[in-house]
């Protein structure tokens, strides 16, 4: 039973048309920092190669290695330790895979088809379940036709999306990417930039340049604008790029705040917050008629906007009760509920997409900010990180993953952990601070 | 806690309040019997400040234009005010006059709510100067919460210096 599928690529790397330098100060580099020792073990076999030289081109069983490990719920075993390399399932010799202790194994070849097109299979198999001298039927086979070679590592998060999804029934993150805001100092002042990269730091793309702060980049629903305020001279705006063609628009520029802006599911309006009228409050503009309505009422302020996966109500951060916590309005009847009592500062809500746990950047009684997930029908609070001074966390669109920034040793790193606080990644930059990071949603396939 | 240091912002604010009507009244009282306009002509220094201010004090407080605020607090300091007073008798007398109120944050915590905290800073000192009868119009408020620190440390002097307003002259 073999599927075949052509992948159309050039759709998950649809950066590569825009024309900017790779600049090497904003490049992140994935390391665990953390954790990372339980976890399903699994064997990505080093890839069999056919017809011609295979430099240059990427170790695509290294890339999903790297990428299942990420996830913090798969242990792949190292090269080194595999004394076989099948590159096919009648290759196997199960016994040996068994005796390394593996539930389950990845084993694929590359074939060289033209003069810059490969096709790329590979078999996801369950080593566990297999009684020895039955041939198995693999759990995945996947062919790719026609795939360009510096395709490859674009190809490997897509297999790792398809194992991770076929094993533990959740969409993988692997073919995601991140916003984020590298911060420069140079001869000229400060220069902020929002880069656009894959989920693990690579391809990093400079998207939007400026001499003023920037803040708050906000994803639209199909990967394709991101939302961003702006001080350009002097006057707080809220801008959006063409994630393609680099285009910019100037969506808000009231007086006071324009700020926080965040894309609703259906991808028409934008939630934002203003201070025109007074204190800071939460209001929708709908893109296409620019029609601007109130969402919030009364005293103290409201900010950082986030819609509930349905679009029905908005969570936010407020200190109408003083210090700030998080609270959710129903669009529609106006009805405000707190959502949160532990920790005397809650703020930067991001929900998870089963609406059962909440985010928050969090401050307890000893006064360390640290990212902490909250459950929503306990009220109950587990505290992800532990380190001073924290920020801007943000889910991945699966929920299973945060990504943040941290301080660290003066400079602002990016981290992520994930949602269960078993596992913690570092995404430092090479050089300079990086702040801001707002993961994509999923790139459709 | 927290509700009793936004009363205590409250109070602040009443209390700013309450002193500029004071002093605004008493400028009335002085012009009892004359024809008095607030917001025109600012007098001379015993009814805009009063008290009797030397031109050398005067430029001493203009010369200034940083206000600093404690941790989540956003209260001018009674030591501020009359500098603030300066830069409003000096923007009433050149009605072209244009300023910038910037307020900013400390770096601990949410960036999006240290720019609300730091609209409050900016705005505490630009109701000082509309309530002393600067037209709105002569004011623009930015709070660039924590994304401009004067001082780029980690620690609590470093945070002391950034919790802060600013007016900054665009137009003079």
């Amino acid at each position: 039973m073999k599927r075949h599928f052509i992948i159309i690529i050039s759709c998950l790397i649809g950066l590569t048309g825009l024309v900017v330098s790779l600049n090497a100060h904003a490049r992140l580099y994935v390391e665990i920092a953390g954790g990372g020792t339980s976890g399903l073990p699994i064997a990505v076999v080093p890839f069999g190669f056919e017809g011609g030289s295979q430099e240059g081109t990427e170790d695509i069983a290294q890339v999903v290695r790297k990428d299942l490990q990420t996830s913090g719920l798969f242990r792949p075993i190292s090269p080194q330790e595999m004394r076989q390399s099948p590159t096919t399932e009648a290759g196997v010799q199960y016994p040996y895979w068994q005796s390394l202790g593996v539930d389950n194994m990845v084993v694929g070849h590359i074939q060289k088809t033209g003069r810059s097109a490969y096709t790329v299979k590979f078999e996801l198999l369950d080593v566990v379940k297999q009684k020895s001298g039955i041939p198995q039927r693999p759990i995945l086979t996947v062919q790719f036709d026609n795939i360009r070679g510096n395709d490859f590592r674009a190809l490997a998060h897509h297999i790792s999306d398809l194992v991770f999804e076929k094993l533990i029934g959740i969409r993988g993150i692997f073919s995601t990417r991140i916003a984020y805001i590298s911060v420069a100092q140079g001869s000229k002042g400060t220069t902020q930039t929002i880069e656009v990269a894959d989920y693990d730091g690579f391809n990093s793309k400079p998207l939007y340049r400026s001499h003023y702060p920037l803040l708050s980049p906000s994803w639209s629903t199909d990967g394709k604008k991101i939302a961003f305020v702006s001080f350009e001279k002097e006057r707080q705006s809220i801008n959006v790029v063409d994630v393609i063609s680099g285009r910019v628009e100037r969506v808000a520029q009231y007086p006071g705040i324009n700020s926080a802006p965040a894309w609703s599911p259906d991808g028409r309006t934008l939630a934002l917050v203003l201070s025109k009228d007074g204190s800071p409050k939460i209001y929708t503009l709908d893109l296409a008629s620019h029609q601007l309505t109130r969402v919030t009422e009364g005293a103290g302020a409201d900010t950082e906007p986030t819609w509930s996966s349905n679009g029905g109500s908005i969570v936010f951060t407020s200190d109408r009760g003083g210090k700030p916590q998080i609270y959710r309005v129903t669009l529609g009847s106006g009805r405000i509920e707190r959502l949160t009592f532990k920790g005397n500062y809650n703020a930067t809500p991001s929900v998870t997409p089963d609406n059962k746990h909440l985010v928050t950047l969090h401050r307890d009684e000893g006064g360390l900010f640290s990212i902490a997930a909250h459950t929503l029908n306990t009220g109950s609070v587990r505290i992800l990180t532990q380190s001073s001074l924290n920020e801007s966390p943000r889910l991945a669109p699966n929920g299973m993953m945060v990504i943040y920034s941290a301080l660290e040793g003066g400079r602002r790193v990016l981290g992520a952990v994930t949602l269960d606080g078993r596992l913690k990644i570092r995404l430092p930059a090479q050089e300079g601070d990086v702040k801001e990071p707002a993961w994509s949603p999923f790139v459709s396939r | 806690m927290g509700t009793h240091k936004i009363m205590r912002g409250v109070l602040n604010t009443v209390l700013t309040v309450l002193m500029t009507s004071l002093v605004l009244g008493l400028v009335g009282c002085a012009k009892r019997g004359q024809s008095s306009s607030i917001g025109g002509g600012v007098g001379d220094s015993m009814q805009f400040y009063g008290t009797q201010v030397s031109a050398e004090q005067e430029r001493e407080w203009l010369a200034k234009n940083t206000y600093f605020f404690g941790y989540d607090r956003f209260d001018v300091s009674d030591e501020d005010m009359m500098s603030i007073y300066a830069h409003a008798k000096k923007l009433i007398t050149k009605p072209n006059t244009r300023i910038r109120v910037e307020g900013h944050t400390d770096e601990r915590g949410s960036r999006e709510y240290n720019i609300a905290l730091g609209e409050r800073r900016a705005k505490a000192v630009a109701n000082i100067l509309m309530l002393k009868g600067v037209g709105q119009h002569q004011i623009s408020v930015v709070s660039y919460g924590k994304e401009k620190p004067a001082s780029m440390g980690h620690d609590e002097s470093a945070w002391t210096e950034n919790r802060r307003a600013v007016i900054v002259y665009e137009v003079e």
